[in-house]
């Protein structure tokens, strides 16, 4: 045996798509040693002590010869570990450790995962977007950790093997023993197990904040809660997920990917079903919200893509943090640029942000008298700025509930009861935008709101009157119909009245109490 | 000194006789010398070219003359090899480094002990 080839296809991780990587072993005689080649990184290069142990511990032979390694194409960086099986079984078929089963086509089946030293296979980061790239690209098999199995167990068409340990592999290649594909799960069947981290039935009285998350959630509305410290404002947050419509399975897709390439999925889970919940602490750069890192790594904002961004402490955070968030929330994707790397991701969430009305907290709190000073209260205010507020449509005073109420026996409405009727108003905007991409009120441009927010006369004139009282910049208005139409739909009408608009204007008006 | 380059020709026989009667190896050539380094040992078992590196220390514990065999080391005789199989113009040819410690009267032979390829040859 004097000079032997081999190719296994492999998929590398850009952004959130994968790209088709094969990886190319050439195996002669010569002075013996192994090179790999086509811009691996520390950790690809590091591969080769990995494969030589695995390869050793699963009882095949690591014969002296002259290796190299291509990981093709040559001019894309490849990084991670996830190149480590497709390189095994390459330098094994190249070095005859293994024979092939009659029939098996090695160039159609997508191989990848981390290998420890004795073998065994370690799940990797980015399977979910491997296996919905490999099925774009028209390829139906695919050999991965078993501990990415349940992450695309959801994927149609595809069949999927998974593995545990290079031995495995071998098995199945040369058909001695081969892995039957995992049986396709549905996503109900995943959504089945489902359950709200907090419920609104454990938030008393707050009548008003509990209306105002409701209309948020109902139209997909940006909210702001302002009020003093331990007045709930926090846990109101934490329950807006639980009566959010569940995620359906492309949303579930998106995000699940997004969280994959990021690392952040549960070990061992499958695609997620609640809708994230990301409550970034008020130390967080821009790089972390949007975005970066030297391999333009996803954000805060994309994270919470189809879910939730909760800002506690808005006026903490950064300037110019907060005013990134601009661009994002109004657009609904990023695209983060870095030396080596461009990716756009996606990132459409809702924006929940709580404060303080001023540095002690206690300003127009029925509690306790606010020892601050007018200039501090200002100060302290103007970290969030207008163009930020213009674009948080709901804004409500949440204030520390009185203890007769806590002490009340009374159950407050149920997560459940909210999401019904969520559910129903969400059911009302699908209807409505069937066709146009956009899925609720917020996502309304101004020839939809033309289209489809017809107010009635009274409502009108109220509407004007208002825009003048308040002098309201013209995307505020825009908003402020916006979020009638979400009132009107919580109601089942399809006009938009007076109660609604008024009610609409009160979610501005704070902005004119506070910063006026 | 010349105790040392006794002890290193007294374990280079050693080894020839070891390699050759225990393994079925052929001797090409001994104390190779290029001007990139010397090879202890050039031998042929079956189609297979083995460059042998011997070791011989006479008070050390098994395994200190294998670590002597270092990246530096491994380099020269990589490059000595190399010059060699040019001159022979056997560069294609399947090739073995080899290494053997002698301590005492035990003898440790380690097939395949370092590869010392790479972009450079």
């Amino acid at each position: 045996m004097s000079e032997a080839m081999a190719q296994v296809l492999s998929f590398g991780v850009s952004g959130v798509s994968g790209f088709p990587v094969q990886v190319e072993v050439f195996s002669t005689g010569g002075i013996p040693g192994m090179e790999i080649i086509g811009l691996p990184d520390a950790s690809v290069r590091e591969s080769r002590e990995r494969v030589n142990a695995a390869i050793l511990n699963s009882g095949r032979e690591m014969p002296p010869r002259r290796i190299t390694i291509n990981l093709a194409p040559a001019d894309t960086r490849k990084e991670g570990p996830s190149f480590d099986l497709p390189i095994a079984v390459g330098l094994l078929a190249a070095n005859g450790q293994i024979q092939l089963r009659q029939g098996l086509n090695l160039s159609r089946t997508v191989l990848f995962g981390e290998l420890g030293l004795d073998g065994r296979i370690q799940p990797v980061n980015g399977a979910l977007a491997i296996v919905i790239s490999a099925s774009e690209c028209g390829l139906t098999d695919v050999i991965l950790p078993a501990g990415n199995a349940l992450e695309v167990a959801c994927v149609q068409g595809m069949n999927i093997y998974p593995v545990h340990h290079l031995r495995e592999v071998m098995d199945h290649l040369e058909g001695t023993s081969p892995i039957p594909p995992q049986a396709q799960m549905s996503y109900e069947e995943l959504q089945r197990r489902r359950m709200p981290a907090v419920d609104l039935s454990q938030v008393k009285g707050q009548q008003g904040a509990r209306r105002a998350l409701e209309v948020a959630a109902a139209g997909g509305h940006n909210m702001l809660m302002i009020g003093s410290p331990g007045s709930g404002k926090t846990m109101l947050a934490r329950c807006l997920p639980g009566i959010l419509p569940p995620l359906s399975f492309q949303e579930s897709l998106e995000t699940t990917r997004i969280f994959s390439i990021a690392g952040k999925l549960e070990p061992g889970s499958g695609l997620m079903v609640e809708r994230p919940f990301c409550a970034p602490h008020h130390s967080a750069s821009v790089a972390s919200l949007i975005g970066g890192g030297a391999n333009a790594r996803p954000g805060e904002v994309s994270l919470a893509h189809n879910g939730v961004l909760f800002l506690d402490e808005l006026p903490e955070f950064n300037r110019a943090a907060l005013e990134s968030l601009r661009q994002p929330l109004e657009d609904g994707v990023v695209t983060v640029t870095r030396v080596r790397h461009q990716a756009q991701y996606q990132s459409s969430f809702m924006l929940i942000a709580g404060m303080n009305p001023c540095p002690c907290g206690y300003y127009g709190s029925r509690q306790r008298e606010c020892r601050c000073s007018p200039q501090e209260i200002r100060r302290y205010l103007d970290q969030v700025s207008g163009p930020l507020l213009d674009r948080i449509d709901i804004q409500v005073e949440v204030d520390s509930v009185p203890m007769e109420e806590i002490r009340s026996a009374e159950p407050a409405e149920s997560s459940a009861t909210v999401a019904g009727r969520v559910a129903a108003a969400r059911e009302i905007q699908r209807n409505r935008y069937r066709g146009t991409g956009i899925y609720c009120n917020a996502q309304m441009d101004n020839a939809g709101i033309r289209t489809w927010c017809e107010l009635s006369p009274e409502a009108e004139t109220m509407l004007d009157t208002a825009f003048r009282r308040m002098n309201l910049s013209m995307r505020a208005y825009h908003r402020v119909i916006k979020v009638a139409r979400t009132i009107a739909d919580l109601a089942g009408s399809p006009r938009i009245g007076m109660m609604e608009i008024a009610e609409a204007i009160q979610y501005r008006e704070l902005d004119h109490k506070y910063w006026g | 000194m010349k105790q040392t380059y006794e002890i290193g020709r007294k374990g280079e026989e050693i080894a020839e006789a070891y390699l050759t009667e225990q393994k079925g190896m052929r001797c090409l050539e001994r104390r190779h010398r290029e001007k990139a380094g010397e090879i202890d040992l050039i031998m042929e078992e079956g189609e297979t070219l083995v460059f042998v590196e011997v070791k011989a220390r006479f008070s050390a514990r098994p395994g200190e003359g294998l670590q002597a065999v270092n990246f530096a080391k491994q380099k020269r005789i990589g490059k000595a090899a190399t010059v060699y199989l040019m001159k022979h113009d056997w560069l294609r040819r399947d090739i073995r480094f080899d290494v053997v410690e002698i301590n005492q009267d035990q003898i440790l032979h380690i097939p395949n002990a370092f590869q010392p390829g790479g972009m450079m040859f």
